[in-house]
């Protein structure tokens, strides 16, 4: 072939790229050692730092070694554990450990986008995996020498879903001559997002639910905690179902859920025929996401969406005093200052109406923020509601409730830090072999997981009850 | 608490169920049996709306054993009825509404969405017999095979159902694998098709036998997952003995045979001398017994009944211990033994009393298996009322037909009026 003759014309390599998608559903048939190797064979044509080539990938095709893989890497992804293949990337850093442009992981990146293309063209599905908590974890499990480093996983499979694509950004958005200038200041520029204007925190909302993945076909599949089955989350439905109760046919709102769970959550609780329900957030996205996963329950919708007017302020299209439960999971963390939101909620509630409030506590130790925030990898979005955003005490939140005509009913401290000391000792209990012990403080743990007592001000999250004054 | 003026034996029976029977009706109401749950793990003491969870397995299969011992045609009623409202809770994507016992009202539990379509099953051919099969539940429940456990929570790389969709991938758990065998192979049995899910019932099979202990005390013991260091509930492994039993004799394998004899020895093993079974039992730690749940225990009852165990004293000790506990309200009592160092009858916690469905029903079949009743009967609940403590003070436990109420130093703690869908007052975890 003669130079500047290339064999694929540019449109084509084009039409090629941005058809290619992630998979994340995988049917059963497995994928043949031919196909995989031929498939590694052009990634490993990718350009490498001083044409090292220090790569290596691991094939794992045995289940149980998958699973060791998997636990020992602590990656948690569905996708990971129904792909028939499973690759682990590797790359011999010994030669280039403190290199400033880190050579080592762009030669791995730009290998790993020539196997998701290649895998493309062989009509296999793909999707990388970098969300991973070990990946030494990934080189233990596997044998790797000390100086092969993970650099994530690719899994691979025949493709048994259809996703949509993504809405990418221009190239105008991420291109500048000649200096670097930004067009528009984008949400992580800072990740605490209670300091990022109304439209960042939407557009940022509108972005994690894509990256959560939630919403294609209509199936969870990428994992976040599992709200709905934290016992926080179900005692703040079931506190709502309880002020529910006291109104013939409630309208219940729950504001900013997001992904709407919580919102399903209220619907369980208090019955799809009980009450009107209405889902309050930012952007018609997040409405589009949660009608993608209620069709798949409900025949017809059982809530009604209120988009937020505009995004330069808070307002929710609904009636003065005409909503009579109001919930919110954590999303007054979001806010510097959620005064404009509480009293837009304060207008719309009833006058015997109750909301009911949880925001995480700043006093009690987050161990896992803080490790990962001295580790610098925390990844936002990914633990979204265990992240760098604002924590309240209880005199600061109440003045803002106060400030805007709440009045606390109720406080309710959920996993007080003397839980810890509980656990603690229970652990000790089982080593020494005092089992019954154990048990019995196992039993404390459980009937102290939510304090109405001083300790309230040490727990993890706040539960208020409010009425309006 | 026991009722003192019966004669014999299977008329004290009798009479307890009757009595048992006309509890379940003062929590009856629209879409199911509803009421707070108590539970090892966690309680639902909030949500208390009628459940689809294994209630309905004790309760239907019961009703079914009344039904042919009787030929009391209020019985078919009742089992249609609870068959048909479990059926309508099925959501567009295969599970069932407020299916998750302790965790109510998620939808999605296991193992007792598929515990509760095995048994409507075999009501459904109870009906049939009287012309009054329920359309279309065949269909009804390979959908859910379909859709929910083998393309949902199945794991393909294991070979095994899992608990959870989005989390938790590479854990089972013995009791859901069990309840997936047991409705494959009812439903193999009847609509003689067995080669559709021979492939996930062979693979479920080899999976409960490969959590199976051998040798030492807990030979034959199936551990309740396989997270490492879990241990073997008698309570969770009945289900598996059910399932290896009816799956043995099936494919005519005598390895799975032997494995549920195994398992049926390990259960009769672990009975208390003075009634009720072990709670949890491990290889690397000492065993744990307490809270005795009375539901639990009257479960590996009816499974070694239903296994062919015969041992008449066995079966009369247990019941004795099973009828003594017996309230006015015709609950059983719920437990013995929470938050406490040894079981002791006589001390008690506010967790030891609060009935929950889920667990009665268990002994309302053990007890149709043992004698007979009919719906109508002159056996009204009554009030019922106990000191207990509460959260380390001293309070009351108070039931009537219309309310469950519990108080610590005279302040009201928890209230439930019965039928409604959430409790009122709830102060406790």
């Amino acid at each position: 072939m003669a130079l500047g003759s290339p064999t694929i014309t540019g449109k084509a390599f084009s039409e090629f790229s941005v058809g290619r998608r992630s998979t994340r559903v995988f049917k059963a048939d497995p994928v043949s050692r031919e196909v995989v190797e031929r498939i590694v064979g052009t990634a490993i044509e990718a350009p490498t730092a001083c044409n090292r080539q220090l790569w290596h990938f691991v094939v794992i095709d045995d289940p149980q070694m998958k699973v060791k893989v998997c636990r020992m890497s602590d990656a948690q992804q569905s996708y990971l554990h129904d792909a028939p293949i499973l690759i682990a990337a590797f790359y011999d850093t010994s030669l280039e450990p403190r290199n400033p442009c880190n050579t080592a992981q762009v030669s791995m990146g730009m290998a790993i986008y020539g196997l998701l293309l290649a895998a493309e063209a062989e009509g296999v599905g793909s999707i990388y995996l970098g969300g991973i908590r070990s990946p030494r974890g990934c080189e233990k499990a596997l044998g790797a020498p000390s100086y092969w480093k993970n650099y994530g996983f690719i899994c691979m499979g025949y493709r048994a879903d259809d996703p949509p694509a993504p809405i990418p950004r221009k190239p105008q958005e991420v291109i500048s001559y000649n200096e670097f200038s930004l067009k528009e200041k984008r949400f992580h520029m800072d990740i605490r997002p209670h300091l990022w204007s109304l439209s960042q925190l939407a557009d940022f909302r509108d972005k994690l639910i894509w990256y959560k993945g939630i919403a294609i076909d209509g199936k969870t599949l990428h994992v976040d905690p599992d709200t709905r089955f934290s016992s926080k989350f179900n005692l703040l439905a079931a506190r709502a179902g309880m002020a529910a109760q006291e109104f013939e046919k409630p309208a219940v709102m729950d504001i900013l859920s997001s992904n709407g769970d919580l919102l399903h959550q209220l619907i369980l609780t208090i019955g799809k025929e009980a009450g009107e329900f209405l889902a309050y957030d930012l952007t018609q996205g997040i409405e589009d996401f949660i009608e993608q996963r209620f069709v798949r329950i409900y025949d017809s919708l059982p809530y009604q969406f209120l988009c937020n007017d505009g995004l330069d302020r808070i307002g929710i299209p609904r009636d003065d005093a005409s909503v009579h439960v109001v919930t919110c999971y954590e999303r007054l963390d979001h806010f510097e200052d959620p005064e404009p939101l509480l009293k837009e909620l304060r207008r719309v509630i009833h006058p015997n109406g109750r909301m009911i409030v949880c925001v995480s506590g700043r006093f009690y130790p987050h161990l896992y923020r803080y490790r990962r925030m001295r580790k610098k990898n925390y990844a936002l979005g990914r633990n979204w509601n265990r992240g760098p955003e604002r924590k309240y005490n209880p005199s600061s939140i109440e003045s803002h409730f106060k400030n805007t005509s709440w009045e606390v009913v109720s406080l309710e401290g959920y996993q007080p830090i003397t839980l810890k000391f509980l656990s603690i000792a229970e652990r000790a209990a089982c080593k020494i072999k005092q089992t019954s012990w154990g048990d019995r403080l196992a039993a404390m743990r459980r009937d102290h997981l939510v304090t109405t007592k001083f300790d309230r001000r040490f727990c993890s999250s706040l539960i208020y009850e409010l009425k309006p004054c | 608490m026991s009722l003192s003026h019966a004669d014999t034996a299977s008329e004290k029976v009798s009479n307890a169920l009757a009595l048992q029977f006309n509890w379940f009706k003062t929590i009856h109401t629209v879409g199911g049996y509803s009421g707070p749950v108590v539970s090892f793990r966690s309680n639902s003491l909030r949500f208390t709306g009628p459940g689809n969870d294994w209630r309905l397995e004790g309760l239907i299969k019961g009703s079914i054993e009344l039904f042919k011992k009787t030929q009391n045609f209020e019985w078919l009623d009742i089992i249609e009825r609870d068959v048909t409202g479990f059926l309508s809770a099925q959501r567009n994507d295969g599970t069932f509404e407020n299916s998750y016992f302790e965790w109510n009202p998620f939808e999605g539990g296991m193992p007792h969405e598929p515990a509760v379509l095995a048994v409507c099953l075999q009501a459904n051919q109870v009906l049939e017999q009287y012309d009054r099969s329920i359309t279309g539940l065949e269909e009804i429940v390979q959908r859910y095979l379909d859709d929910v456990l083998t393309e949902r929570l199945w794991n393909k790389s294991m070979g095994f159902v899992r608990d959870w969709e989005i989390s938790d991938f590479q854990y089972t758990n013995a009791a859901s694998c069990a309840a997936m065998l047991e409705l494959i192979n009812v439903l193999a049995e009847i609509n003689g098709d067995r080669r559709r899910y021979s492939y996930f019932a062979d693979a479920l099979a080899q999976t409960l036998v490969g959590l199976q202990i051998e040798g030492g005390y807990l030979d034959g013991a199936v551990v309740s997952s396989n997270r490492r260091g879990a241990g073997a509930s008698p309570f969770l492994a009945s289900r598996c003995l059910r399932a290896l039993r009816l799956h043995a004799n099936l494919v005519k394998s005598s390895s799975i045979s032997e494995a549920a004899d195994r398992l049926k020895t390990f259960l009769v093993r672990q009975a208390l001398p003075e009634g009720g079974f072990k709670r949890m039992l491990w290889t690397w730690r000492p065993h744990s017994i307490n809270p005795i749940v009375t539901g639990a225990s009257a479960q590996v009852l009816t499974a070694l009944l239903e296994d062919g165990f015969n041992d008449d004293p066995f079966y009369k000790l247990q019941e004795n211990w099973l009828l003594s506990l017996q309230l006015p309200t015709g609950a059983f009592r719920n437990a013995i033994g929470h938050g406490q160092l040894t079981p002791n009858v006589d001390k008690s916690e506010w967790r030891d009393w609060i009935p929950s469905a889920g667990w009665q029903d268990k002994i309302f079949y053990f007890l149709a298996l043992r004698g007979a009743s009919s719906p109508s009967n002159e056996w009204a609940s009554k009030e019922w009322e106990t000191r207990t403590r509460v959260k380390g003070a001293w309070g009351e436990y108070i039931e009537n037909p219309e309310e469950i109420k519990v108080l610590r130093k005279g302040v009201l703690f928890y209230h439930w009026k019965k039928r409604k869908r959430m409790a009122s007052v709830c102060k406790l975890s």
